[in-house]
């Protein structure tokens, strides 16, 4: 084998010259002459080489925040633990699905983005109601912010007297957690 | 040769586990799948033996090595990249050619990351059984081979540089020069058993290696 290689290197590949020669080849060798893919699904082999190199910091995802649910084009966040996916708009629309059936029905419009799962509170004093987030009541709250951040996404709002941060999470094991919280300077009986 | 009873047709594939119960001696050279397979497995089309379609079944499974697309190989040595360079014709800018010539880099740079001479294939090493034998199985580096444990091992083998004069004629002969300056290639048999990590093959090991290498002490 040590001998062919110098062959081919010193004798300016005779071996591959005879095997280029032989005609049934000869016809085979457009096989040989295949491109570089352009674009391709690469193989990562990171984990092999973390024993070698020092590991690159991990690069954390930027946490976005949203003062406003009116932004040109809707921001998402998605969220999923591989199994059950959640996407969800910075105003509070969005779809879940289970592998690959819809759990809630969700048209692709950037108009309106009236689709998804929500949670209503309404005053019983006044019988004014509103979401946790924007949508779908689309009522203006006096303060409001979208928080994405890798594992969820927060909504806070001022109403009123109201002050209600929701939490949506995936849970990796189970399905989804989905938590708020209402709190108020002047405690009123109030429906959630 | 007859490929028939070696011919996966479900999956135009030379079957590799046949070819080591059955025909180990005939076809030697069929070691790994996909890789030692490019030189059986062109032959074979050529002979009208197989479809053109046992070509295109062969794995392309790709990998980037410091920007280059590389085909990845079962245990990344560099013997499945380059043997069937011995004698099959490769052609400049071709997906073989930029993975061979990329195989050679990643193999230099490796040894520079573990700070010894390159060149990583299979080959006898310092582990020996209840006779005495020396031991033999493939050795590669991480990142080309997608066999898992690459970098538990360290065994440079000089054959492995002299294939490398046909991807990297100057860095090769560099390194074997390094190889000839630290005494790491003799014409005894193993390097002693050391306690260090590093295992270097001697020339060969006689049984196995003596069809595959050359005693280059010996030239």
């Amino acid at each position: 084998m040590s001998l062919l290689s110098l062959e081919s290197l010193l004798l300016d590949l005779p071996m591959q010259k005879r095997f280029e020669s032989d005609p049934l080849f000869q016809a085979t060798t457009l096989l040989l002459q295949e491109r570089v893919p352009k674009a391709t699904a690469s193989y990562a082999i990171a984990a092999e080489l973390s024993g070698v190199r020092t590991t690159p910091g991990v690069t954390e995802m930027p946490v976005r925040s949203f003062g406003t649910p009116d932004t040109p084009v809707p921001e998402v966040q998605l969220l999923s633990n591989g199994r059950y996916h959640v996407m969800i708009t910075n105003a509070g629309g969005g779809y879940s699905r289970w592998k690959d059936i819809a759990v809630t029905r969700w048209r692709e419009d950037g108009t309106c983005d009236n689709w998804g799962t929500f949670c209503y509170i309404r005053d019983t004093a006044s019988g004014e109601f509103w979401s946790t987030a924007y949508q779908p009541t689309l009522k203006k709250p006096e303060k409001y912010e979208a928080i994405f951040s890798e594992a969820r996404v927060e909504f806070r709002r001022r109403d009123h007297d109201f002050d209600t941060h929701t939490e949506i999470a995936v849970s990796p094991r189970t399905t989804s957690r989905c938590a708020g919280s209402a709190s108020s300077t002047a405690p009123r009986p109030q429906d959630g | 040769v007859e490929y028939d009873f070696l011919y996966d047709k479900g999956h135009h594939l030379l079957d590799d586990r046949l070819q080591r119960q059955r025909a180990a001696a005939r076809l030697g050279v069929l070691r790994s799948a996909g890789f030692g397979s490019r030189l059986c497995t062109f032959v074979a089309i050529a002979q009208g033996q197989l479809p053109q379609e046992s070509w295109f079944a062969l794995g392309r499974l790709l990998t980037a090595s410091g920007g280059e697309p590389i085909l990845l190989s079962w245990s990344g040595s560099m013997f499945e990249y380059l043997m069937p360079l011995l004698v099959m014709p490769t052609y400049e800018n071709t997906l073989i050619d930029r993975t061979c010539k990329a195989a050679v880099g990643r193999q230099i740079e490796y040894g520079k990351q573990r700070g010894v001479p390159w060149g990583m294939s299979e080959s006898g090493y310092n582990m020996v059984d209840v006779r005495l034998n020396y031991q033999y199985r493939a050795f590669g580096v991480p990142g080309l081979g997608l066999k898992r444990g690459l970098a538990s091992d360290l065994v440079v083998a000089p054959y492995a540089s002299v294939l490398a004069l046909m991807g990297g004629p100057e860095e090769a002969c560099r390194n074997l020069q390094r190889l000839g300056e630290k005494k790491l290639i003799g014409n005894t048999d193993f390097t002693r058993p050391s306690t260090t990590p590093l295992h270097v093959n001697d020339a060969g090991n006689r049984v196995r290696l003596s069809g595959l290498s050359w005693r280059i002490t010996r030239a």
